[in-house]
């Protein structure tokens, strides 16, 4: 297979992206580099010249062997760790603290344990200074746009895995945020459960339009959502290809892998990928491929 | 610094701590109809036994007898002579324990979100807490006095270590996943406290709450049997001087009912507040 096909751009050897990044472009990655020196073990290089940029309503998937800094790339963009080098900038400001604009979903659903699924949703509502009316109003409309209608009153611990993710989406989407990063956050469920929360993420991100990064290893998941897929090495992590997904929208999930297209873009992604995991390991078979971690 | 790893590992913590909860959940007897005639058969066995040896097995003004000391009780309570000692030692129990839970609380809270301060503090704070309670009971009355104030200094100080290693030792375990997501949501520093670092710490507050109430009360005993004019302790020492051997076991029943109560209450609290937990 060819890594240069027509529908490949790869833009990690590229200069440095416009020095005063602003809209479209709602996060930009400037040579970013992150050296990490953890207190047993010797200092490391988690990332080096990466530069990415993310448009305003684009939907943007990474991909990349575990360890590749993926998660790291999305905590710079939230401001929880600051880049050793480089600069990332979000809807045009440089993040230098914990970015309260946004929205996270990791990879826990990291709901409160000892609050309601709509207190939970409420709590961000309730920081950001919202009235109690308004708290119960979009609380009860995101319970019933994630399928939640009448779990409100539940605790997390009384909800399913998948159920959990919904209320941590619901929770994250409810006050609106431009720019949405979500960490695996699909991760933990199972097949079935997985394709369902994609329809609800894909719904709500095709009635929104925000800006999206998505960290998976599941290249089907990331075919299946993005606009663009970045594929990274393997660590030091840097932007291997940037990949487009020309797929028509809206997609169905749960039949999209079944189309000659997908199965064209998912080998010449599979060929970028495929090189990093060989030269970390073993090389896993084609049906591990998208299950990879 | 690496945010990823320990995200990571705080998250199989979780696991492990929520697994271990459940295993404690299984393990806890269930209370049967037949568990309670088995406990209620248990105690009237000690009783009777106890009855049966006293004057028989043991001089009786070594252990009284059951008898003896129900009556002491009944005495004490219908000509109202208990009302002085308990009230003086219900209100010195109340204040040093209220003064302990609240000032353990703050500065465990504030050192485990002010590193350096802690760093400063916490070896003189495990200094004066390796120091025997006990062995400060006399300068405590020195300090403050034969009445009150001495009693509640020494149950407070006694309270307020227990607090402050539960809160502390607490603040580790608050998970960085959920400290970073309400901080993405824009929370400031008291709003963590409030709606994360105090609801975390619900566990290890509410085990302080409860160990505390009989820490509070050996402070206060303590510092009754040094030096006191009135309370329960005093009671029980006075009754010891005379070889009053119903007054010593009066004293010490009504002083375990006092520290029951106080537990009662705690395990009410704790009910209500640890509802989400519950399966």
């Amino acid at each position: 297979m060819d890594p240069t096909a027509a529908t490949v751009t790869t833009r990690a050897a590229s200069p440095a992206v416009e020095s005063d990044p602003s809209p479209p472009h709602a996060i930009t990655f400037t040579e970013v580099a992150q050296q990490f020196a953890p207190r047993t073990g010797p200092a490391f290089t988690a990332l080096h010249e990466v530069n990415l940029t993310i448009g305003a309503t684009e939907f943007c998937s990474i991909v990349g062997p575990s360890g590749c800094g993926k998660s790291t790339l999305l905590n710079m963009a939230a401001g929880l760790i600051q880049p050793t080098s480089g600069q990332v900038h979000v809807q045009g400001d440089r993040i230098t603290s914990v970015n309260t604009r946004i929205g996270y979903v990791s990879q826990d659903s990291n709901l409160f344990p000892w609050l309601t699924a709509r207190q939970n949703i409420e709590l961000p509502l309730e920081i950001k200074g919202f009235s109690r009316a308004d708290r119960r109003r979009l609380s009860s409309e995101w319970l019933e746009l994630v399928g939640l209608t009448g779990f409100g009153e539940s605790y997390p611990h009384q909800l399913s895995g998948g159920m959990q993710k919904r209320c941590s989406i619901a929770r994250t989407l409810v006050y609106d945020p431009d720019v949405v990063l979500l960490d695996e956050p699909f991760g933990a469920v199972d097949a079935i459960t997985r394709s369902v929360l994609q329809e609800v993420l894909l719904d709500l991100w095709s009635s929104r339009r925000k800006s999206v990064i998505f960290v998976t290893h599941d290249l089907n998941e990331a075919i299946t959502l993005s606009d663009k897929v970045v594929v990274m090495t393997r660590r030091p992590g840097t932007i291997k290809a940037v990949v487009d997904i020309p797929l028509p929208r809206p997609r169905n999930v749960y039949e999209i892998a079944e189309t000659a297209e997908f199965a064209e873009i998912h080998q010449e992604l599979w060929g970028f990928f495929k090189t990093e995991i060989e030269m970390a390991g073993p090389p896993p078979t084609d049906e591990q491929a998208g299950e990879n971690r | 610094m690496t945010a990823v790893q320990e995200t990571g590992t705080s998250s199989v913590a979780d696991g492990a701590d929520a697994e271990l909860g459940r295993q404690a959940k299984r393990l806890r007897v269930p209370a049967s109809a037949g568990v309670h005639l088995g406990r209620l058969a248990i105690v009237v066995a000690i009783l009777v036994l106890w009855q049966l040896a006293s004057g028989s097995l043991l001089p009786k003004y070594l252990i009284s007898s059951p008898t003896d000391v129900i009556h002491r009780l009944y005495t004490l309570f219908a000509t109202g002579s208990v009302w002085p000692d308990l009230g003086i030692t219900t209100e010195e129990l109340l204040l040093g324990y209220g003064i302990g839970v609240v000032s353990g609380l703050v500065v465990g809270v504030l050192l485990g979100t002010w590193k350096l301060a802690a760093a400063l503090l916490e070896p003189l704070l495990a200094a004066v807490n390796g120091i025997p309670k006990i062995a400060l009971a006399p300068l405590f009355l020195l300090w403050f006095g034969i009445g009150l104030g001495s009693k509640v200094a020494i149950a407070a100080m006694t309270v307020f270590f227990v607090m402050f290693y539960n809160a502390y030792m607490g603040m580790s375990t608050v998970p960085r996943g959920l400290l970073s997501t309400m901080q993405i949501m824009g929370a400031k520093r008291h709003t963590l406290i409030r709606r994360l670092i105090l609801p975390q710490l619900t566990v290890p507050i509410l085990a302080g709450l409860k160990a505390g109430v009989s820490f509070a009360m050996i402070g206060v005993v303590v510092g009754e049997f040094v030096a006191a004019d009135s309370g329960l302790g005093y009671y029980v020492r006075n009754s010891t001087d005379l070889f009053d051997s119903p007054g010593v076991y009066a004293g010490i029943i009504l002083l375990m009912v006092l520290v029951l109560i106080g537990v009662g209450l705690v395990t009410l609290l704790e009910r209500r507040l640890l509802r989400w937990q519950r399966p």
